[in-house]
């Protein structure tokens, strides 16, 4: 720093020796004379200038002061932007590399390239005025007396960069830090914010990108190996239900593309059946538990079979609930009767599960018709789909017949599926071009158009002062002669 | 050599040449004037030429004036430069 001061003091005082030396010339050459009093000027102008630079700095401090304008104020505005592009385009990003595995709204897919690019410029653009605003608020003293040194080279060679610089320094010094008022003034970037912040739906992205994703399909059976019709396997991490798949007729269920899939880490698995959660053989899945086959469906590529080890089928939502004390022996599903063999350790009671279709007429227990028949309907979904027979049974070999007519009322019943994928990417879905463009479009106006436009105005501002500081012409007295 | 001392030592220089030139001037000066050339344009220009060399002798001494007070205050109510560090416990060997 005095390095400058002083750098600058003698540069003033070689430019008037100059001028000086110039006058005292014993040639008569008016086109050299004429430098003389320029110099002499000159010299005197830098020196003020440079006995006035902690006026200056004061007056620009001061000046700055009045209209609240602080670097700190600026530089935060600009990391908080910076910082949500950046999220986002790590989203996006993580988006991308998965975008192999998992089908993206189409949408997303699409406009995910423009999008980075985009944001990438805008962030660009917000770095370059951070840039600009640490330079200035770091170097501000030091680029002032950089352009009074420059002004007070002799013979002009410097003086408009000089004086240029001075004139940048004193007004982005003022002007830079009111930014973010500027643009709250012309346009509130607070709505392309919020906009932006719901574009980036981070907290599932980031569970995509911990739990993984496997596409599998695979059969769920009874403790006989029968399929399950319509049963309702859950995948649960951590207490919360991530995914939910429906069997078809034949047990099947299907996780695959685009929107389905498990998630591929330890998962606790349940299913649900008319109510009921069931115990599962394997209870806790990982991708060790899948075996490699593509060829059963033509979305996935990973097998399971999952045992539901305590009921018995016996057709679609009718099942016998066992337990350790109950041992079915012979299940026979007849035209009009259920004939159940069972061998009881205990007096305990039968859990005998018939969907709506079946009017129980009587039951037996050991050929015994028992008086009442005690049931309670199961409701799930909401449609009431089942009724449970509660049957007490003696200890020992037990023969319990049903019997039943068919009613022909339709099994309504909708399962509602829970899809790993699309859950996640829920946020996405709901994306718009026109959305994506608008909220785009927005932060592009505020955070690259309108910052260009106040550097423009400052730069204009800056050219004004630069030729009021070093654009006049020396008034010294010379007589033109020869 | 620094930038600063070769302005300086340039500035002590060219002061030197300037007051020769000064001397050179008038000498010039009044013997184009007095010379016996009954040439009015000459005459003027010797004239000319003892005027400037007076005007810039003027300015030189102003100048030299000017920039020997504002050294002058400048290095009085400068702060005097903090003394150099000094090392404590530090124990030479000798090579």
């Amino acid at each position: 720093m005095d390095f400058l001061i002083l750098l600058a003091f003698s540069l003033s005082v070689l430019t008037y020796y100059i001028g000086v030396l110039i006058y005292t010339l014993p040639i008569p050459w008016w086109g050299l004379k004429r430098w003389a009093p320029t110099l002499i000027y000159d010299s005197i102008a830098s020196m003020v200038l440079l006995f006035s630079y902690s006026i200056i700095i004061n007056l620009a401090n001061y000046l700055a002061g009045l209209f609240n304008a602080s670097w700190d104020v600026l530089i935060n505005w600009i990391l908080a932007r910076i910082s949500i592009l950046s999220t986002i385009s790590i989203a996006i990003s993580s988006i991308i590399m998965l975008g192999s595995k998992v089908i993206l709204p189409p949408i997303l897919t699409s406009l995910a390239g423009p999008m980075l690019s985009t944001i990438f410029y805008i962030m660009l653009a917000l770095q370059i005025i951070l840039m600009l605003s640490l330079v200035l608020k770091q170097y501000f003293t030091k680029l002032l007396l950089l352009g009074i040194v420059l002004y007070s080279i002799p013979f002009r060679l410097a003086r408009s960069v000089g004086s240029g610089l001075i004139a940048f320094v004193i007004i982005f010094n003022i002007g830079l830090p009111l930014l973010p008022n500027f643009i709250n003034f012309i346009a509130s970037d607070n709505t392309a914010l919020s906009n932006l912040e719901n574009l980036s739906s981070l907290s599932t992205k980031e569970k995509l990108k911990e739990y993984g994703v496997i596409f599998a399909y695979g059969d769920i059976v009874d403790a006989q190996g029968k399929p399950i019709p319509k049963a309702l396997l859950k995948a649960i991490i951590n207490g919360e239900t991530l995914a939910a798949y429906a069997t078809n007729d034949n047990g099947r269920f299907i996780a695959g593309r685009p929107d389905r899939g498990l998630p591929k880490v330890k998962t606790r698995i349940i299913v649900e059946y008319v109510g009921f959660t069931l115990k599962t053989k394997p209870s806790e899945i990982d991708e060790s538990d899948y075996t490699y086959n593509p060829f059963g469906e033509a979305t996935a590529e990973y097998y399971i079979k999952i045992t539901v080890t305590n009921i018995h089928i016996i057709d679609k939502f009718s099942f016998i609930i066992v337990d350790n004390d109950i041992n079915v022996k012979a299940l026979t599903l007849n035209e009009d009767n259920i004939d159940i063999r069972v061998e009881s350790k205990s007096n305990t009671t039968l859990k005998v599960i018939l969907n709506i279709r079946y009017n129980v007429t009587s039951i037996t227990v050991n050929n015994k018709t028992l008086d009442n028949k005690t049931y309670r309907e199961n409701y799930w979904f909401n449609s009431l789909i089942a009724r449970t027979y509660y049957i007490p049974i003696p200890q020992g070999d037990v023969k319990v017949n049903l019997s039943f007519h068919i009613e022909n009322v339709p099994l309504h019943i909708k399962i509602k599926e829970l899809k790993y994928i699309e859950r996640i990417l829920r946020g996405y879905t709901s994306l718009s071009t026109s959305s994506i463009t608008n909220v785009l479009g927005r932060i592009l106006f505020s955070w690259v158009i309108l910052p260009t436009m106040y550097l423009i105005m400052l730069s204009s501002i800056s050219y004004s002062l630069a030729y009021v500081i070093g654009g006049m012409r020396p008034r010294l007295p010379i007589k033109e002669r020869w | 050599m620094d930038v600063i001392e070769l302005v300086q030592s340039l500035t002590v220089r060219i002061t030197m040449v300037a007051w020769a030139l000064f001397i050179l001037s008038w000498v010039v000066g009044w013997a184009i004037r007095g010379s016996p050339i009954p040439l009015y344009r000459v005459k003027r220009v010797g004239q000319d030429i003892v005027e400037d060399a007076i005007i810039g002798a003027f300015w030189l001494a102003i100048g030299t004036t000017i920039f020997a007070l504002i050294s002058y205050i400048t290095s009085s109510i400068a702060l005097p430069p903090p003394p150099p560090p000094t090392v404590v416990n530090m124990t030479t060997t000798a090579p």
